[in-house]
């Protein structure tokens, strides 16, 4: 299997997390309460039903280090099929437990290149 | 797809009076629920549908959490002839997600309008705000051991009722017609009135959740699929959880079997012998939701050709078509209406049956049966990555359920999407006597020649279906106002007569269905 060609996409992705990377590295978007009780939360509840290994539908994520930052671009933006979130449904402070989470899970040899983030 | 960089204003309002509208609404709801920079917005304008985002990129968005913060929106978009396009969850995937039907239209945000109202477990019923999303409804009757089932479309964990039911989406158990089980709403009017249909207006009344139709015009359908209100609470019938719950497939394996299978299903259906809405997936609707990509198989450009879907149902034993239903019920129940079924089929002489016994854990079983049985997962979206790319949009016609109707509907959505290089990724939701013939029409969206193609078919398909005499039950955002145009010009016309009675000034969601007073004139 080849990994999908989205060159279009990705540059927008890279030019929105230039742009936001910078933005979120001042000052959170806006102050609220949090949406989510715990980044396990999150992650059962949303993430996990397309990106746990067992599910397959989206990349593994978990055990990778990724930071808040990248998630948050990904999370805000979507990518390809993955839909976006606005902070209304996923706030920032729980995609910042949500990163601590996934660090602290194993990680997981990689999935055959091709799936949506 | 590249982003406009210009200013988004809502159509024919300047900036002065937009950012005077701004200040009202900061005013009313804080700084935090108006969001107007791009970094803000980008989630909302995120679509799957063959055109740019920026053509159908909000100015704004809004998030409220009371219902008088709701009418307190619309009196100050009323003022400023602010149009705002109302979301719930914004899930409405390859219908258009959260973006607005029209560029610059202000997204009212009722996400976080997200509380359990109540559930009654005796009578069978829940009361929600329209930010509820199914997994917080499930995790609710679990944590409290109500015994209730919920029926819910397949993005289940993360869409909502309230979202689903205004769209009339459906789901895949006994309650899967979901319109049909809502009872009782509360909507916020064009003039900030607050609405309740049914016997929601009664005074002390306790049977807002139990009887639908109260007294006079039952309205509650004119607020689905519109841009007459705002809903704000909604109510609806959820079924007690059976004892047994059965769930089969049966597989076929030839194209042309599908006129058997439907006619062989409905009587079993209409009889009520199988309840649920039963769904016929074709093979690449279940290669997709078993995680078989395109790729796998052939990386020519252009539509899959029948040799490899045969090569595909040789590799894994899928059909080409894939019948999902359950039974529901006591033990006695279940062993009485498997014994009709299985008969049945024994009768047709051709499918292979499979229970959940011989399945196991295997996909797509698995999704399916807990679909069915009002388990959410969201195992479906592996249906993305069959061509990949992000493009997606549901073509979805009623048929009648009668087997020649479903070949000939198969037969020329296939010929049509071939054409563009497309493929006929489809299922049929049966409902007693008609069906969903749901179509995913699968792109790459990052292939801006691809996306062209797509955009062509849709509309061929649109073209020639109604050609046939068939029309779709629901559209994208983009596809809207020519789906109108196939439900006739005196349909149009009331429509357009009830909004300007309840909406004058068109604030609401102009365009959504092809309802907007400032393009539409009589025939």
């Amino acid at each position: 299997m080849k990994p999908q060609a989205n060159t279009t996409a990705s540059k927008r992705i890279i030019a929105t997390i230039s742009l936001l990377s910078l933005l979120s590295s001042v000052t959170p978007l806006h102050a609220q309460e949090r949406q989510w009780r715990s980044g396990e939360d999150l992650y059962n509840k949303v993430c996990g039903y397309c990106h746990k290994p067992e599910v397959g539908v989206g990349t593994v994520i978990q055990g990778r280090g990724l930071p808040p930052e990248y998630l948050t671009i990904i999370v805000r933006n979507g990518f390809n099929a993955m839909p976006a979130f606005p902070a209304s449904y996923v706030d920032d402070a729980s995609i910042v437990e949500l990163a601590k989470y996934l660090a602290n899970l194993p990680a997981i040899p990689p999935a055959p290149a091709g799936a949506t983030p | 797809m590249t982003e406009a960089n210009e200013v988004v204003l809502p159509r024919g309002v300047s900036a002065e009076e937009f950012g005077k509208a701004l200040e009202k609404f900061r005013a009313l709801l804080g700084d935090a629920n108006v969001l107007s920079r791009p970094e803000q917005l980008v989630a909302y304008g995120k679509i799957m549908m063959p055109v740019e985002n920026a053509a159908h990129a909000p100015s704004a968005a809004l998030t409220a959490t009371t219902v008088e913060q709701v009418q307190g929106i619309v009196r100050i978009c009323n003022t400023h002839k602010i149009p705002i396009y109302a979301i719930s969850t914004g899930r409405n995937f390859g219908y258009g997600s959260a973006a607005p039907v029209q560029r610059g239209q202000v997204i009212l945000d009722l996400k976080k309008m997200n509380k359990i109202i109540k559930v009654d477990a005796e009578m069978c019923y829940a009361l929600v705000e329209p930010g509820v999303t199914f997994q917080q409804l499930y995790d609710h009757i679990n944590d409290n051991k109500l015994g209730l089932m919920l029926s819910f479309s397949a993005p289940s964990a993360i869409a909502g009722p309230v979202g689903n039911t205004m769209d009339r989406g459906v789901g895949y158990t006994p309650y899967g017609e979901h319109f049909m089980m809502q009872c009782g709403m509360e909507v916020v009017l064009a003039n900030g009135d607050v609405y309740r249909t049914g016997m929601g207006g009664v005074q002390g009344s306790n049977t807002w959740q139990i009887f639908k139709w109260g007294y006079g015009p039952t309205l509650d359908g004119m607020f689905t699929q519109s841009n007459y209100g705002i809903t704000t609470k909604m109510g609806f019938w959820l079924m007690p959880k059976p004892p047994v719950f059965k769930p089969f497939e049966v597989i076929f394996e030839n194209e042309e079997d599908i006129v058997e299978i439907v006619d062989i299903l409905r009587p079993l259906r209409i009889s009520g012998t199988i309840p649920n809405s039963v769904v016929i997936a074709n093979i690449l609707w279940e290669a997709g939701s078993a995680h078989l990509r395109r790729a796998d198989y052939i990386t020519e450009p252009g539509h899959t050709p029948d040799s490899v879907l045969r090569k595909m149902q040789d590799d894994t034993g899928m059909g080409a078509w894939n019948l999902y239903a359950a039974l529901y019920g006591t033990q006695e129940q279940v062993d009485a209406d498997w014994r009709l079924v299985a008969a049945a089929f024994r009768k047709l002489g051709k499918g292979r049956i499979v229970t959940a016994e011989d399945a196991g854990d295997t996909q797509p079983f698995k999704y399916r049966a807990e679909l069915m049985s009002g388990v959410p997962n969201l195992q479906e979206f592996g249906l993305y990555n069959w061509r990949g790319g992000g493009g997606s949009m549901w073509f979805a016609p009623v048929s009648e359920a009668r087997g020649s109707e479903c070949r000939k509907q198969a037969a020329l959505a296939k010929r049509i999407l071939h054409k563009y290089g497309l493929d006929y990724v489809a299922e049929f939701i049966v409902a007693p006597r008609d069906m969903h013939h749901v179509i995913d029409v699968l792109y790459n969206r990052t292939d801006p020649e691809e996306a062209k193609r797509a955009d062509a078919c849709f509309n061929e398909l649109l073209d020639e279906f109604e050609k046939e005499g068939y029309a779709v039950y629901r559209v994208n955002t983009r596809f809207q106002e020519r789906v109108a145009r196939s439900y006739g010009p005196v349909k149009r016309d009331l429509e357009h007569a009830i909004k300007r009675a309840v909406d004058p000034n068109n604030i609401l969601a102009p365009g959504r269905c092809g309802i907007d007073l400032a393009t539409y004139r009589k025939t």
